[in-house]
C-alpha cells in the first residue's frame, strides 16, 4: 500500500475513534497530536504546538446528505 | 504527470496540502472535488487552524451564493498542493503540484469536515477523471 493509501486508512480509523471531534494528526508518523470538539480552541493549541505537517480533519456526519 | 488517488465512500475527496502563503507553514486537509463550485472554499471555522484570522483588519470579506442562500466569506492567502501518491513516503512527503492561485475563501455557512476544491483550481489541471461506485473509487488528475 502506498503512503497516501495508509494516510487515508489511518484518518478513517481515527474518525471512527473520535466521531465528534476535529482531529489533528502528524502526517509523517500518523500520531494523533490533538483532538477536540471546539475548533477555535484546537487552533490555539495547534499554534502553540507549532507542529509541522499536520492533517486537520473531522468525520462528516454520515446522516447528512450533502448538496454542494 | 498523472496522479491517481483512491477515495473511500460516496464522495470524491482527496487530501490536499494547504500552504499559508504568509508564513510558509503547511497543513493537510480533506477536499471534495466540486465541479459545481466556482471558487475553492473552506469552512470559516478552520481558518485559524491554518494560521489565519477571519477578523483581522486586513482580511477582505465577500459574499458567495449556494444552496443555503448567501453567506459571508473571508479571503485568505493560501496555496493548494497535490501530494504525489506514489513517490511520497512517511519520511518524505512529496508535493507534486502547487496552484498558481494564492487565495481561497473561508465560508461561514459551510459546515462540514472538508473543503470544496472548485473550478478556479481544477481549471489549472489538464484533466480530472472520476471512476468508481458508491463504495469508493479513484480520481485521476493530469497536470
Amino acid at each position: 500500500m502506498t503512503y497516501y493509501g495508509k494516510l487515508v486508512q489511518r484518518m478513517n480509523k481515527s474518525m471512527e475513534a473520535h466521531p465528534r471531534s476535529t482531529i489533528v494528526m502528524d502526517a509523517n508518523t500518523f500520531e494523533i497530536v490533538a483532538t477536540g470538539a471546539n475548533t477555535s480552541r484546537l487552533a490555539r493549541r495547534l499554534k502553540k504546538l507549532h507542529h509541522p505537517n499536520v492533517v486537520v480533519f473531522q468525520r462528516p456526519n454520515p446522516n447528512h446528505i450533502m448538496v454542494l | 504527470m498523472e496522479l491517481i488517488y483512491p477515495y473511500p465512500g460516496k464522495r470524491p475527496v482527496i487530501i490536499v496540502s494547504i500552504e499559508d502563503v504568509l508564513t510558509g507553514n503547511r497543513y493537510f486537509f480533506q477536499m471534495l472535488l466540486d465541479t459545481g463550485a466556482e471558487r475553492t472554499c473552506f469552512p470559516a471555522r478552520y481558518a485559524a487552524s491554518f494560521g489565519h484570522d477571519n477578523h483581522h483588519k486586513d482580511v477582505k470579506a465577500h459574499e458567495m451564493h449556494g444552496l443555503g442562500g448567501s453567506c459571508k466569506c473571508y479571503s485568505h492567502s493560501v496555496r493548494l498542493g497535490l501530494i504525489d501518491p506514489v513517490k511520497s513516503t512517511a519520511a518524505n512527503l512529496v508535493i507534486a503540484w502547487k496552484s498558481k492561485l494564492e487565495r481561497a475563501s473561508f465560508a461561514e455557512k459551510l459546515d462540514c469536515g472538508f473543503g470544496l476544491l472548485g473550478m478556479d483550481i481544477m481549471s489549472e489541471w489538464s484533466s480530472v477523471t472520476f471512476s468508481g461506485k458508491s463504495g469508493g473509487g479513484r480520481i485521476k488528475i493530469l497536470i
